[in-house]
């Protein structure tokens, strides 16, 4: 920063300078500030001390000669320079800063005080002296001194916050952030626009946990003098979400609208950032006292909503929250599917509460989304989305609503209605470029699972020619399956497609059945080993970890041969550690892989496993 | 007497226990699978008290060790390739590593040295090849940085990495483009009130009062690898020990103007008559460092090991054990040594071929020995500041990793009579 002050002050100097110069000066003062620029000090001293001496009243030419000196370590020579000039420049009070600036970096603090005193006294209400006196001491590293002279100035111009930044940014280069944030906070309570400077200030040091800790005490005393200041206010709740304890700046919030009589619109702004930075507890906290303590508010509708959607978000993340649990306080658990239900109930209220508006049918939209992937109730997602087909033809997100229920359709077994649906949305213009490639791949999907193997085909081509998108993976999946195992008959390929869709529809009993027919009726194909190992998932699903693993053994003893052998030893080695709580066999298991399979794909996850094991961790 | 006979065999037979006789060979050429994790568990094994043949020039540097059923289970663990040899077999293979036609020799390795890093409390997961290497490998350091240093705590390791940092106190050089970026200020704050709370005024004081400590750690008996800026301005913070080479806005007070002539090469380690770069705003040092100035291009630059006899030079030959001998050049702030500015008898290691640029030198100091490697991370070319940390499961045969890890292991090797 010096540096660059340096370089404008240079600048300045010589435009001023220009116009009493002749051109032989003009050169070689424009020589002198090359060489200076390139910290050739030497050279520079040189040409400056010549046009010194042709002109000695000339200012630019003193500071050349000035800076060169200093820049040299040639103190005692510029005190030299300074002092003559002193001696006729009496008025310039700059003169007393730089050579008391200079006794600094001697070590010679009283010489440097008496001169700084000297300059001060010949203008005690100028704030310029005291803040040129303090850059010399920080830039020096002379921090608590520095910051002496602020405050001396401050006090002498009466002016309480005057240097507060150069004063909390010298404390906190200090490490003295409780008198940075003192500094900072007092600077804000006198001029509240500051808020959003004094935070790019504070994360200058947000990677210091001292700091931080800090700034959030400063910030809790000063409130608690300053009971009033709402600066503070917003400065401690940012304090907060920035340590990511956003319980507390909930509470701040709160009081900030009762303070300014927000009418809830604080805690609606909380709540929003809240639950965009996904700390949906709070944020579900925030939404329901607000919709409670301000009924007839122009917002009510939104939290009303985003209450609910708070929740449904906490539920799918953390499991079911107090609110909607059993022990909650509005409702009461009936089933297993409580917190769902709860969920269901709160958008239901919202639909009803606010017929006609977006919120409704966003409402009833999430409804319908839950039944269906909570609760596998296809009759009830059904039903509450063609309810609002109608109404959300002309809403954004319509196009979701309608994959839903292509979706839905697919799980109820009418593959035909799923694609004539999918097939209806496909053209829509609120469908991104990914959107409509994943529609494409539930379309070729739905044709698998009617064991139409050349019509996927078909539908994957155009997915896998992007490597690059997401869906080109699942679609090459696809496409492998069906070219590996379709030949020498597509009897077992389409029976094996038949599970899949019967998986799909959650009928996982009838689904293991059917694997059960391939194992036993076409055991001399390949496609056998799929059929174990999605058995045994199917078994795992439907909670009987025993049968799964009696699956896999059967899998391993029978198909010793199989390449997918690697991938039974795997599942069987998670299933002991995970479900049966074997421990020992799992690391037998995941040996044996290694030993078996050491180029396995799957190999190093073996490891990973066998190392947390061994920590103890599973 | 056929009695007697077949019950003195039969009693030989079992005094040995099952397998006693057969050996493990972890083979380090390109049939390997991970050659980093090999590092790791040939230092896992030392750990166990049980000792490893470095078979140097023997398949890229190959390990033979007593089977234990331990050994092949934690090979077979980190995904190491080995293979399970009988005595015979392993004593034809010392016989012709042995053998005075083949350069090769066999190196008893026997103890696993205790490894500390010189780190600073605000590291960044993007500063250090080395302790990605270490941490890949699983193998086990501790981290140090100025106050343990200056307390001496040195003495208690056998092996010190320095991290890539600049002993200079010059924060990096990194003042002209990241001098108001937080971490930059942050890093800034946190030396200076280190530098305060030890008693030196200035951060560089403190920087060469480390690097003091460093050397008289190496002289007695440590061994040092650097990488990247840590080598040269660690012969530029011992050459300047009586002079002052930070400009203002480092520590306050302006340079020496005589500070390049008043540099003491006689107290350096590998590098002489460099000359500084004292141009606050530049990111670099001094003429030591030869960094390509457009970002170089990763297609052709690539350096070559140097091939040592293994008999008559065995501590070069062990830092540069590989499965390649031509090996991708890779960026750093530091990047490649000029060659005109290496101390005559310090050994180069590697260059790249055709041109002054050396690459991974070594050399003896007092008792100890130091091995300074140019560049910043081996497989990413040109990293730079806020780039995520490079993912070594996906480069689990990197030659240029490799040479870092050679470094680990050269400590723990048994001082053997010279061939002479």
């Amino acid at each position: 920063m010096k540096y660059i002050s340096i370089l404008t002050l240079l600048f300045i100097a010589s435009t001023v300078a220009l116009p009493a110069q002749t051109a032989d000066e003009r050169n070689t003062l424009r020589l002198a500030q090359s060489y200076e620029q390139a910290g050739k000090y030497e050279d520079a001293l040189r040409f400056y001390q010549d046009l010194y001496r042709q002109n000695p009243l000339n200012s630019a030419y003193f500071d050349g000669v000035r800076r060169s000196l200093t820049a040299l370590k040639r103190y005692d020579a510029a005190i030299a320079l300074l002092s003559d000039r002193m001696r006729r420049q009496t008025g310039e009070v700059l003169l007393w800063v730089y050579r008391g600036g200079i006794y600094l970096q001697q070590e010679k603090h009283d010489s440097a005080e008496a001169d700084w005193d000297d300059a001060i006294t010949m203008n005690p209400r100028n704030g310029q002296v005291y803040s040129q006196i303090a850059d010399q001491c920080i830039n020096a590293r002379e921090y608590d001194r520095g910051i002496a002279y602020l405050r001396r100035g401050r006090e002498a111009l009466q002016s309480p916050q005057m240097f507060a930044f150069e004063i909390a940014r010298a404390s906190a280069m200090n490490m003295d952030f409780d008198t940075a944030m003192d500094e900072y906070l007092g600077y804000l309570r006198a001029v509240p626009q500051a808020l959003y400077q004094i935070q790019q200030q504070l994360s200058l040091f947000s990677e210091i946990p001292a700091a931080m800790d800090a700034a959030v005490n400063r910030a809790q005393v000063q409130i608690d003098n300053h009971p009033d200041s709402e600066p503070l206010r917003y400065l401690l709740a940012w304090l907060y979400m920035e340590r990511k304890d956003y319980d507390a700046a909930y509470g701040v919030y709160r009081a900030l609208d009762r303070m300014k009589n927000a009418g809830g619109m604080e805690i609606i702004k909380f709540a929003s950032r809240a639950f965009n930075d996904k700390e949906y507890r709070v944020a579900a906290r925030a939404y329901r006292e607000v919709a409670d303590e301000h009924p007839d508010a122009g917002y009510l509708p939104q939290a009303e909503f985003f209450h609910a959607r708070s929740l449904e978000e906490l539920y799918a993340r953390e499991g079911m929250p107090e609110e909607l649990s059993g022990g909650g306080t509005r409702f009461p658990s009936t089933e297993s599917v409580s917190s769902y239900q709860g969920a269901i109930r709160l958008y239901e209220e919202v639909a009803e509460k606010f017929a006609g508006q977006p919120v409704a049918s966003e409402s009833m939209y999430r409804i319908g989304y839950i039944k269906f992937h909570r609760f596998a109730d296809t009759d009830g997602a059904l039903d509450i989305l063609n309810r609002i087909s109608e109404s959300r033809r002309t809403v954004f997100g319509k196009a979701d609503a309608d994959i839903l229920i292509g979706d839905i359709l697919l799980a109820r077994g009418d593959i035909a209605g799923a694609i004539r649906q999918y097939d209806a949305v496909l053209p829509s213009q609120q469908l991104e470029e990914d959107q409509r490639r994943a529609l494409r791949f539930k379309i070729a999907e739905a044709f698998f699972f009617r064991g139409d193997f050349d019509t996927v085909l078909v539908q994957l081509a155009p997915l896998m020619e992007d490597v690059g998108t997401d869906i080109a993976n699942d679609a090459l999946d696809l496409s492998a399956l069906i070219q590996q195992y379709r030949a020498p008959g597509e009897l077992p390929l389409q029976k094996y497609a038949q599970a899949l869709f019967l998986e799909r529809q959650k009928k996982n009993s009838e689904a293991a059945a059917v694997t059960g027919d391939i194992i036993s009726e076409f055991a001399s194909t390949d496609l056998v080993d799929l059929a174990y190992l999605k058995q045994a998932e199917l078994q795992l699903r439907m909670g009987k970890p025993g049968q799964a693993a009696s699956t896999l053994t059967a899998f391993l003893e029978q198909r010793n041969e199989s390449f997918l052998r690697d991938r039974g030893l795997f599942r069987l080695a998670r299933l002991q550690e995970e479900s049966l709580n074997n421990r020992e066999a799992a690391t037998g298991l995941y040996q044996q892989l290694l030993t078996e399979h050491p180029h396995s794909p799957l190999a190093p996850q073996a490891r990973e496993r066998i190392v947390e094991l061994r920590k103890g961790n599973s | 007497m056929t009695r007697l006979l077949a019950a003195v065999l039969l009693l030989l037979a079992f005094a040995q226990p099952l397998r006693a006789q057969q050996n493990i060979l972890i083979e380090m050429d390109l049939q390997q699978t991970d050659h980093l994790k090999a590092y790791g568990v040939v230092y896992w094994i030392l750990t166990r008290g049980v000792d490893v043949d470095w078979l140097l020039n023997f398949k890229g540097g190959s390990f033979l060790t007593a089977y234990y059923p331990f050994i092949e289970n934690e090979l077979r663990i980190r995904g190491v390739s080995f293979r399970t040899i009988d005595g015979s077999t392993a004593a034809q293979i010392i016989a012709d590593v042995e053998s005075p036609d083949q350069n090769m020799e066999v190196v008893r390795l026997e103890k696993a040295p205790k490894i500390a890093v010189y780190v600073p409390p605000n590291f960044q997961p993007w500063d250090d090849a080395v302790t990605l290497a270490l941490e890949y490998a699983e193998v086990p350091y501790d981290k140090l940085w100025d106050e343990e240093v200056v307390q001496g705590k040195l003495q208690e390791y056998d092996w010190l990495h320095l991290h890539h940092e600049d002993f200079t106190g010059q924060y990096g050089k990194f003042y002209g483009q990241f001098s108001t970026y937080p971490w930059y200020i942050q890093q800034v704050a946190i030396n200076e009130s280190m530098a305060k709370r030890l008693g030196f005024k200035k951060v560089s004081e403190l920087k060469k009062a480390v690097a003091r400590q460093i050397r008289e750690y190496v002289g007695g008996g440590g061994f040092m690898f650097a990488m990247c800026s840590a080598t040269d301005t660690f012969d530029i913070a011992l050459a300047a020990e009586h002079t002052d080479i930070c400009d203002v806005m480092f520590d306050g007070d302006p340079p020496d103007s005589d500070c390049q002539e008043r540099l003491d090469y006689e107290q350096t380690f590998a590098f002489e008559n460099f000359k500084l770069v004292m141009n606050p705003y530049e990111y670099e040092y001094s003429d030591i460092d030869i960094t390509p100035a457009f970002g170089g291009r990763p297609d052709n630059d690539y350096f070559a090991l140097f091939d040592f006899s293994a008999k008559y030079d065995p501590v070069p030959s062990m830092l540069t054990q590989n499965h390649v001998n031509v090996i991708a050049g890779f960026l750093g702030q530091t990047t490649a040594f000029r060659k005109e500015l290496i101390k005559k008898y310090v050994t180069i290691l590697a260059e790249k071929e055709g041109s002054n640029e050396v690459k991974y030198i070594h050399g003896n100091f007092g008792r100890g020995t130091f091995t300074w490697y140019g560049g910043h991370d081996p497989e990413d070319y040109q990293h730079r500041v806020g780039d995520p940390p490079t993912d070594l499961s996906l480069h689990k045969n990197s030659p240029g990793y490799r040479l870092i890890l050679n470094n680990i292991l050269f400590p723990a090797a048994k001082k053997k009579q010279l061939k002479t």
